[in-house]
């Protein structure tokens, strides 16, 4: 193990040893579920490590426990996000009278997909999201989304451009 | 990742807009020739079209119809419920359904703690030479140290085995609802929703409330204690420790009560048609193969499973 990472992982160990505990106890609150809390609360600490500069982020933290925090609840906020696709996406197969089967692999890549268009499409607002997932999902033609939405044709497709772009911009932003 | 360009970002403008343009019919020539010219101006624009091409492929994939509908449906749904999200992460991890996060054993003091998931169970000897079992969905805090060995049970059961040799530091489980002392035993803990339940196999515990008087519970029995008191001791019915072989014996319960006791096991959603909840049945069912234990009800009432996809399941009175 190099210097560099010898002091990264002395600094991760004290964090770890003065801060853990506290972040579980703090999930705990939040989530009310104990190896959920002790899980994010592991997560979290996996994070801060994973970055290539993270020695030099951590010493220009002033609070430490706001970062742990920071980091703690977007990974919250993000299987919250997950966990209410699924449901969802059960809840819509229990509706339908025949379901194909499909094998876990390929449901969990599909949830996976699933869940990277439902943060793609987060910042967009209600009308423009539902035009673009009427016409990119359920491949309804520019005229019924206008009936549907009360709006004209060249309105959808204003629409659909912004959603577009939006996407765009988030893949290359966000995934790599 | 560099930070896009200015040309960049307006080149994947460009490419929405013609994405839109395209998608919404079929392009007559005119529009084609224009859509070609745009791409052969500037590398940019071919490059921002790649892109809106990764991205139709993306969402070429899922099952259209379905999708929209589930994603159109999440916005409803409320965002943080607590058994929801236990049971979702779980199968998200479900590619191999055992195994998620399975936590190795303590190498370092703050990673004594022991999990187990949906549909997991693990032994293991503890280091003062004691035998613990845990139950799918455990989560135990073990804290042994010159003083005391005590294992903080958090959620679902577990099965201590004394020692066979003496250890002067006392044994004990503890759980919100109070503690219990190993009095050279073999016992289970069970947390739920409405307190602890402990079960003796031999010799004795003594239970402590929170807020209550010690008690001795002998071989043989069990009962559940709150943090003011403890119930009633009552004969312990044959099989309590059969989850400890990963199995459930049903004795003469009705199917809506089977159910409930199978699902913490099992990943998905299991469930029944309301007219034949009340059936009674008897058997042995596999805690760790829902499908052979679905079946075994099944044929044992003469019902038919509905299945949607390996995770949502219904029993249904055959017609």
């Amino acid at each position: 193990m190099s210097a560099h990472q010898g002091a990264l992982h002395k600094r991760v160990d004290t964090l770890y040893k003065e801060h853990h505990s506290w972040l579980k106890a703090w999930l705990r609150g939040r989530l009310g579920c104990p190896e959920q809390a002790a899980d994010l609360a592991q997560d979290t600490f996996v994070r801060i490590l994973a970055p290539q500069d993270a020695l030099s982020r951590l010493s220009t933290v002033d609070n430490l426990r706001g970062y742990l925090t920071t980091i703690a609840r977007r990974l919250m906020v993000d299987q919250f996000r997950r966990a209410r696709l699924e449901q969802a996406w059960l809840e819509t197969l229990a509706q339908q009278p025949q379901a194909e089967d499909i094998s876990p692999e390929q449901r969990l890549a599909l949830l996976e997909t699933l869940h990277e268009l439902d943060c793609m499409l987060d910042g967009l607002g209600q009308r423009v999201k539902r035009a673009f997932l009427l016409s990119q999902l359920q491949g309804m033609t520019y005229a019924s989304i206008a009936t549907e939405l009360g709006c004209s044709e060249i309105t959808i497709h204003r629409y659909i451009a912004k959603a577009v772009h939006h996407c765009l911009l988030f893949r290359l932003e966000n995934l790599s | 990742m560099p930070p896009l360009s200015d040309a960049q970002r307006q080149a994947l403008g460009q490419a929405a807009d013609w994405y839109a343009r395209l998608m919404a019919g079929q392009p007559d020539d005119a529009t084609q020739r224009a859509w070609q010219a745009w791409l052969q101006a500037d590398p940019a624009n071919r490059w921002a079209w790649q892109q809106a091409e990764h991205l139709q492929q993306q969402v070429q994939r899922l099952p259209g119809n379905l999708a929209g509908q589930a994603l159109e449906r999440a916005r409803h749904l409320p965002l943080a419920g607590r058994r929801r999200v236990l049971g979702s992460l779980l199968l998200l991890a479900a590619a191999a359904p055992l195994g998620w996060r399975a936590s190795e054993p303590a190498r370092h003091a703050w990673l004594a703690d022991q999990h187990t998931a949906r549909g997991q169970w693990r032994s293991l000897e503890l280091d003062d030479g004691s035998q613990l079992q845990l139950d799918s969905g455990t989560a135990v805090d073990m804290r042994f140290d010159e003083r005391q060995r005590l294992l903080v049970l958090r959620q679902g059961r577990l099965m201590l085995t004394s020692p066979p040799h003496a250890d002067p530091r006392p044994l004990e489980v503890e759980t919100p609802e109070g503690r219990i002392r190993a009095l050279g035993t073999r016992f289970s803990v069970r947390r739920q929703a409405q307190g602890s339940e402990v079960v003796v196999y031999q010799h004795a515990v003594r239970i402590t409330p929170l807020a209550g008087s010690p008690q001795e519970l002998e071989a043989g029995h069990w009962c559940s204690f709150d943090s003011r008191r403890i119930g009633t001791p009552q004969a312990s019915p044959f099989g309590q420790d059969a989850w400890t072989r990963r199995q459930l014996i049903v004795n003469d319960q009705p199917l809506a009560q089977v159910l409930d006791e199978l699902r913490p096991y099992v990943s998905g959603w299991m469930g029944c048609e309301p007219a034949i909840a009340h059936l009674h049945l008897s058997g042995t069912f596999h805690l760790d193969d829902s499908r052979q234990a679905l079946q075994a009800m099944a044929s044992s009432l003469n019902l038919r499973i509905r299945r949607l996809g390996p995770y949502w399941a219904r029993l249904e009175s055959a017609r």
